[in-house]
């Protein structure tokens, strides 16, 4: 078990290596860089800059030396300091940019996790016992809905009956004048104002898809014999579904449930941009768009690396709860 | 209400059960599929949806009244027309007609106003002629479904430029559902190669496989999208790119469903009744096409279905960050982008309605998924 | 079929329903209290803390019986500059002694000893401002959107800034400012400037000459801050000289006549001051261990470290330690999410109440790049000012709101519409041929339906025109506006017929080699109107013109522009204004574009600033183009001598038609709380007269 542990963290340890330069090289492969961007946004603003200027801009983002130099500097940085340097956008530290905005993301997929799993279990379970029901159409539309409405649309139009019936400020997840106060109840109810929105379009979106992979799992176990077996030994109907094919069924989804832990960092992009919410999203396609490289590369870094964890938990969560897989026969 | 209409509705289609039990025990598997698809009525109706989406999407140039760059200057952003069949009179008409259209621009707000001209009754006919096109590129001529005898009728209203927006539509399906097609397919017969492979051979050959698998998988796509739509060539149109980058992101995305057919794989090659097969002299290719692909078709179809509905969205949200197609091109998605805002919310929601052709084509695929899942399941009865 | 699909319709329907319906309703209740109070907190605040000082406020009215002067009732006084006075000049039209009061959020300050009293702290001779309508009071939030830190920031950043000299609303006067007078010798070689004793950075340092002398000296002339020196500062291709006279008194020489250089000062974002006591520390030159500062930064070098603390470019310096004489001043380091800035204590300007500007406590810049967004706070009433990539197709929804978010939407002429130039330098010679013969850039004028573009595009409000800068430029005429801008698709027809550009079988025409003619026409998502690229393309194709338009990344265009690989260049007519074009017309010469966006004839653009060793060397009407350009750029503005120049420049570019134009003066709606008092008719929205600028943010206030 301890050498297949190993052995695993010494392959994750390569991909992420690996990766990493790759995704240092995608960054960079559409024309230009940051300090082309930066020149576009200064002549949008009426300023002039003239070649001269932009060589000097890129020296003053330091993006003048080459790639593998640039890589090797900021790689080392990584892991011999954990510096993981500086955004162009914001002049700052890279884990301070994104630190700042680390809270809120998280808090934000933890009710989206909640929200979906909370959701999508239940009514998974409930539309494969019930198969062909009105129920089990009802549930499985309310959740495709979810699934079929761009979610930036929704997003937009929640927010346009939010602001025109219900009178309450725009975006974001707390009105302007919350944004830096203390804790205190008018602020948390301001959050909570806010919260709404973002929270029913991400939670929607996930809770389809897991809802469905519930309700076919469940449907494969629950005719299979050792539920007949069970069902014929006595046991009530409602033991037998939780303690049988739903424990079974669980798995799949527990196996990718890692996964979502690099949603900490990536966010919701499209959504959040839509809602102006100061989590990680918005901070990542702009980083991606501007080619603000360190910032960019180094959340696509950890990313990466949440992943490799967070499957790396998921199979060990695995094991704990399925005794085939704890046996130690392969993943 | 709505739900118990819905109710009684399957009700009635439930009466075809009957003959099935007869003929069950010598019909075969797909005989048997198709018998439990049809038990699972929402998947009956989404098969629907799908087949009219498919024949507006073959015979778009002949169902549109228009073609889809045709502006029609007397009804800019206007709102869809009504179809009547009563006049103000009160005669009742067997063709059903449409009002005249008089639009007026508010002089404060510049917003444009249109009115029915009830004295103005214009019918709707059929297999009119009109914008001339070529169908597929073999067949000139200019006979539409329907339309007017003179001017143009907008069902669905009309974009900033006139545009006839059930007209766009229609064309946008053929690119939204064929572009969806592409990808899937693709990535699907290599995640199917490159997972059969892996599972089936095991050894190095897995081993390495996986290691790919994973490697692959780490990639995030957004990036990698961003920076192939900026390296094709320039010559290439903006559908031949999306084209190329469906392709790719095909060959990108096989990995869960590579992962999910090694899995199946590993675990069958150990059951009983693969073992019996090979004992009896089975070839490898026809232990896995006829043992144990069957066993595990629902897995892949369940992949398949949300893939689809994935390819559309994923358009959708592209065009959003101006990734995906663009205009001239017309799909859903870049047409979802022009009511993308506040303007079209508030005041030309019919801009939307690209929206309940992605939402039906969505829904539609995940339960035609869900009822050949249910028609795949080998224990099920 | 269709029965089994209507249940499902109905389904949807009645879920989206359900769905809108029932989940907004219970979190109603609390964002309704939750929004509105703090900014009350806010703005009353200052006015609790006024009760200490009841005098302060109420008092230089009555007491020192200055009469309060505004631009809607100067109640008979008037100096040597419109809307503003020197404080000696007031006192004596007005007969009166200004006695000076302050922001009462600076009493507790005063009081505590940390700042001294107002009297201290304007300068010797402030500048008296005449407030628009009426004498403001003090206090408030001024709430204005930035798209990101780097991005769309100039709108916010012209509420507070501070120039050298400004441009009046007019747009042609130029009035004192920073400088309280300024002095050129005849042939405009010579410029001095006067700075106003006293005057003191935020921090209370004082502001002297000594500060633009390093700016000059160490950030201009530093080859590592400055690989060139900016174009805006040479003249004959030679670096002004900068004399540092006394500690108010300082002059720049110019090799060659330059004009245009007061105009260029008043409007330029990058003003020539640098706050020497707090960034020294950082620059290599007065600090050796500035390198090791930098890596402390987690910066490479000081260049880099240094930029954080004083740029060229201001939106990238985000230190609170680093004083300003802007209006406003950072006191804490921005977030991601918001910048905000309070008074400048400091701040150089007096209402004629003697009342210390500027009015507003504080100014919240907010950055959402979500342009829905956006319309959304505006219509919802929490933007104070915006102006800013606001387009007019959703002035609809502006103008519908204006009771909701109880603001006024104004629409000041502002932008130049879109434009089109085809490649004549085009690397596909058989192209190159095409595009250089005037009849086929006439036939495609011609078959560009501008009105229909108008009124589909802009409501009808802007200009059908040929591509000219804006109409309020001394040397242009309403001829040149209408200079083949008919729309006449038949005679271009005939044009293109003439040209022996016969149709092919499928109606499109074919180019002389027999290949069919297309034009690939690459545009940027940002240059603009997707929508008027879409009618552009229908209108030639229906001359048999075939027209593939893609849209790319503005990286790839610019690319594309920079290596002459381009088409057709398309872009919207920025530089419009007269102002930008001084020492610079780009929009008038080869490339007719700027370093992003060559618009086409690079190669001769590259032969003429190489000297003729590069590219390629351009046909006689452009030589002479050049030379005209030059003698223009020394010529006054406004002069007879500069008006027939510019008129030549246009002549030549009209004849042929090197830029194909759709409209002009496309309005830019502008939204203007109805809280605010003293804001102006603007009478332009541009970038190129620095926003806000001509309309004296530090004069508004909160009603």
């Amino acid at each position: 078990m301890i050498k297949h542990l190993l052995g695993r963290i010494i392959s994750m340890l390569v991909t992420l290596v690996l990766t990493s330069v790759v995704v240092f090289i995608i960054i960079q492969l559409p024309p230009g860089d940051y300090a082309e961007r930066y020149a576009y946004k200064l002549e949008e603003a009426g300023t002039a800059v003239s070649a001269a200027d932009r060589q000097a801009l890129r020296a003053y983002f330091g993006i003048d030396r080459p790639l593998h130099e640039q890589y090797i500097t900021w790689f080392t940085n990584i892991i011999l300091h954990g510096d993981f340097g500086v955004s162009f956008e914001y002049r700052r530290p890279v884990m301070d940019v994104i630190g700042e905005r680390l809270g809120l993301t998280t808090i934000l997929v933890f009710i989206t996790l909640i929200l979906t799993y909370g959701l999508a279990i239940p009514l998974g379970i409930y539309s494969a016992i019930k198969q062909y029901s009105v129920a089990d159409y009802f549930f499985s539309v309310v959740a495709y809905l979810g699934l079929a409405i761009p979610n930036f649309l929704l997003a937009l139009v929640l927010l346009y009956i939010n602001v025109t019936y219900l009178g309450a400020s725009v975006g974001g997840l707390f009105s302007a004048e919350f944004v830096r106060a203390p804790w205190s109840v008018a602020r948390f109810m301001d959050l909570l104002a806010h919260l709404w929105v973002p929270a029913i379009i991400l939670g929607l979106a996930g809770t389809g898809l897991q809802m469905r992979t519930m309700r076919a799992l469940m449907l494969d176990e629950q005719n299979k014999l050792y539920v007949i077996a069970a069902r014929a030994r006595g046991l009530s109907e409602q033991k037998l579904i939780l303690k049988y094919p739903a424990r079974v069924s669980i798995n799949p989804i527990i196996s990718t449930i890692g996964w979502e832990l690099s949603r900490v960092i990536s966010g919701a992009p499209f959504v959040s941009v839509v809602l102006a919410l100061p989590d990680t999203g918005p901070l990542y396609l702009d980083a991606l768009l501007d080619q603000d490289m360190y910032l960019a590369g180094s959340m696509l870094f950890l990313m990466t690396a949440l992943t490799l964890i967070g499957t790396l938990i998921s199979d060990l969560l695995l094991a704990m709860l399925d005794p085939r897989i704890r046996g130690g026969s392969r993943h | 209400m709505a739900i118990q209409k819905l109710a009684n509705l399957f009700q009635r289609l439930k009466g075809h059960k009957k003959q099935e039990e007869n003929t069950y025990f010598v019909a075969t598997q797909f005989q048997l599929m198709w018998w439990k698809f049809r038990k699972h009525h929402m998947a009956v109706i989404g098969m629907s949806v799908l087949g009219i989406l498919l024949v507006l999407g073959i015979l778009a140039e002949f169902i549109s009244p228009n073609t889809p760059f045709t502006r029609d200057n007397k009804y800019i952003i206007g709102p869809p027309q009504l179809l009547h069949w009563i006049d103000p009179q009160g005669k009742i008409h067997l063709r059903p007609f449409v009002y005249q259209a008089v639009g007026t621009r508010n002089p404060v707000t510049f917003r444009m106003t249109y009115k029915e001209d009830r004295e103005k009754i214009i019918p709707v006919q059929f297999f009119v002629h009109g914008d001339p096109y070529e169908w597929w590129g073999i067949w000139k001529t200019d006979i539409h479904l329907f339309g007017l005898a003179e001017g143009n009728v907008h069902f669905l209203g009309t974009d900033e430029l006139g545009r006839d927006l059930f007209t766009r539509i229609i064309y946008g399906t053929r690119i939204s559902l064929s572009i969806g097609v592409i990808g899937v397919l693709l990535s699907f017969v290599l995640g199917l190669l490159l997972g059969g492979i892996s599972g089936y051979a095991g050894g190095w050959v897995d081993n390495l496989i996986q290691r790919f698998t994973e490697f692959i998988r780490s990639i995030p796509s957004l990036p990698l999208w961003m920076a192939l739509s900026a390296s094709l060539p320039k010559e290439w149109s903006g559908l031949q790119v999306y084209l190329a980058i469906t392709v790719i992101l095909g060959f990108l995305g096989w990995t869960s469903l590579a992962r999910r057919v090694r899995s199946m794989l590993l675990s069958l090659r150990e059951e009983d009744y693969v073992m019996a097969a090979r004992i009896a002299g089975c070839s490898d290719g026809r232990i896995i096409t006829r043992h144990m692909l069957p066993s595990f078709l629902s897995y892949l179809i369940i992949d398949i279905t949300v893939a689809f509905p994935n390819m559309i969205l994923a358009e959708t949200a592209l065009s959003f960050i101006g990734l995906g197609l663009r205009p001239p091109i017309v799909s859903w998605g870049v047409l979802l982008q022009s009511g993308q805002n506040i303007r079209a919310i508030s005041m030309t929601p019919w801009l939307l309605a690209p929206v309940i052709f992605i939402v039906l084509a969505v829904l539609a695929f995940s339960f035609v998924g869900d009822g050949l899942r249910d028609a795949a399941d080998p224990y099920s009865r | 079929m269709y029965r089994k699909l209507t249940p499902l319709l109905l389904l949807i329907l009645v879920l989206s329903l359900m769905l809108s319906a029932c989940q907004p309703s219970t979190p109603a209740i609390p964002m309704e209290t939750a929004t509105e109070e703090p900014v009350v907190e806010a703005t009353e605040e200052p006015v609790a803390e006024a009760t200490e000082e009841p005098a302060a406020t109420e008092a230089p009215t009555e007491m020192a019986g200055c009469p309060p002067s505004t631009v809607a009732d100067p109640m008979g006084i008037s100096g040597a500059f419109p809307q503003q006075f020197e404080l000696a000049e007031f006192e004596e039209a007005a007969g009166c002694e200004l006695t000076f009061t302050d922001n009462p959020m600076f009493a507790a300050d005063v009081a505590a000893g940390k700042l001294p009293p107002v009297e201290e702290r304007l300068p010797a001779e402030p500048l008296v401002v005449q407030p628009y309508n009426e004498i403001g009071k003090y206090g408030g939030t001024l709430r204005g959107i930035s798209l990101a830190p780097s991005s769309g920031t100039t709108e916010f950043f012209s509420f507070r800034m501070a120039t050298l000299v400004r441009m009046e609303d007019d747009l042609h006067t130029i009035v004192p400012n920073v400088a309280k007078s300024w002095d050129v010798n005849d042939d405009y070689t010579e410029w001095t400037f006067t700075l106003r004793k006293g005057h003191k950075w935020s921090d209370g340092e004082p502001f002297t000459t000594e500060d633009i002398e390093f700016w000059w000296n160490d950030y201009i002339m530093n080859p590592e801050l400055n690989p060139s020196v900016p174009s805006n500062w040479q003249a004959g291709g030679e670096p002004a000289k900068f004399t540092k006279v006394d500690d108010v008194t300082f002059k720049f020489t110019f090799a060659k006549p330059y004009p245009g250089l007061l105009t260029y000062l008043s409007i330029t974002p990058n003003n020539p001051w640098a706050p020497k006591h707090a960034v020294t520390k950082y620059h290599i030159a007065y600090n050796p261990d500035a390198n090791k500062l930098a890596e402390e930064a987690g910066f490479k070098t000081w260049v880099e470290n240094f930029g954080t603390y004083f740029n060229k470019w201001p939106d990238l310096m985000d230190k609170p330690e680093v004083p300003t004489l802007d209006s406003h001043m950072l006191v804490e380091v921005p977030t991601t999410e918001q910048r905000i800035r309070v008074a400048n204590p400091y701040y150089f300007k007096v209402d004629t109440a003697g009342q210390q500007l500027p009015y507003i406590d504080t100014h919240l810049e907010s950055f959402i790049k979500d342009k829905e967004l956006i319309n959304l706070k505006i219509i919802n009433g929490e933007v104070d000012m915006k102006a800013q990539s606001l387009d007019m197709a959703s002035y609809p929804v502006y103008k519908e709101n204006e009771a909701q978010g109880n603001y006024t939407v104004q629409l000041p002429p502002g932008f130049g519409g879109m434009i089109y130039a085809f490649n004549v330098t085009s690397p596909d010679l058989v192209l190159r041929q095409i595009f250089q013969d005037v009849r086929f850039k006439q036939a495609m004028s011609l078959a560009i339906n501008r009105e229909e573009i108008n009124e589909l595009l802009y409501f009808g409000l802007a200009k059908p025109s040929q591509a000219i800068p804006s109409p309020k430029t001394s040397f242009v005429t309403e001829e040149m506006s209408q200079y083949m801008a008919e729309y006449d698709p038949d005679k271009a027809n005939a044009l293109l017929d003439e040209m022996g550009l016969t149709k092919g079988n499928d109606g499109f025409r074919l180019r002389p080699d027999g290949k069919p003619l297309v034009i690939l026409m690459e545009y940027a998502q940002q240059a603009e109107n997707v929508k008027n690229n879409e009618l552009v393309k229908d209108y030639w194709e229906k001359v048999g013109v075939k027209v593939e338009l893609k849209e790319v990344t503005t990286e790839a265009l610019r690319a594309d522009s920079a290596t002459n690989n381009l088409d057709i260049g398309v872009w919207s007519y920025t530089f419009y204004h007269e102002a930008s074009m001084i020492g610079n017309p780009r929009r008038l010469i080869p490339p007719w574009g700027d370093g992003s966006m060559m618009m086409a004839g690079l190669p001769w653009a590259q032969w003429y600033a190489s000297g003729g060793t590069e590219g390629e060397e351009p046909p006689e009407q452009i030589k002479q183009l050049y030379e005209l350009t030059e003698q223009w750029k020394i010529a006054l503005p406004g002069s007879d001598e500069y008006i027939r120049l510019g008129q030549e420049m246009m002549k030549i570019n009209l004849e042929n038609l090197y830029l194909i134009g759709t409209v002009i003066d496309i309005p830019g709606p502008t939204v203007v709380s109805n809280a605010l008092g003293n804001v102006p008719q603007f009478t332009v929205q541009s970038s190129d007269y620095s926003r806000t600028v001509p309309f004296r943010v530090d004069q508004w206030f909160f009603k």
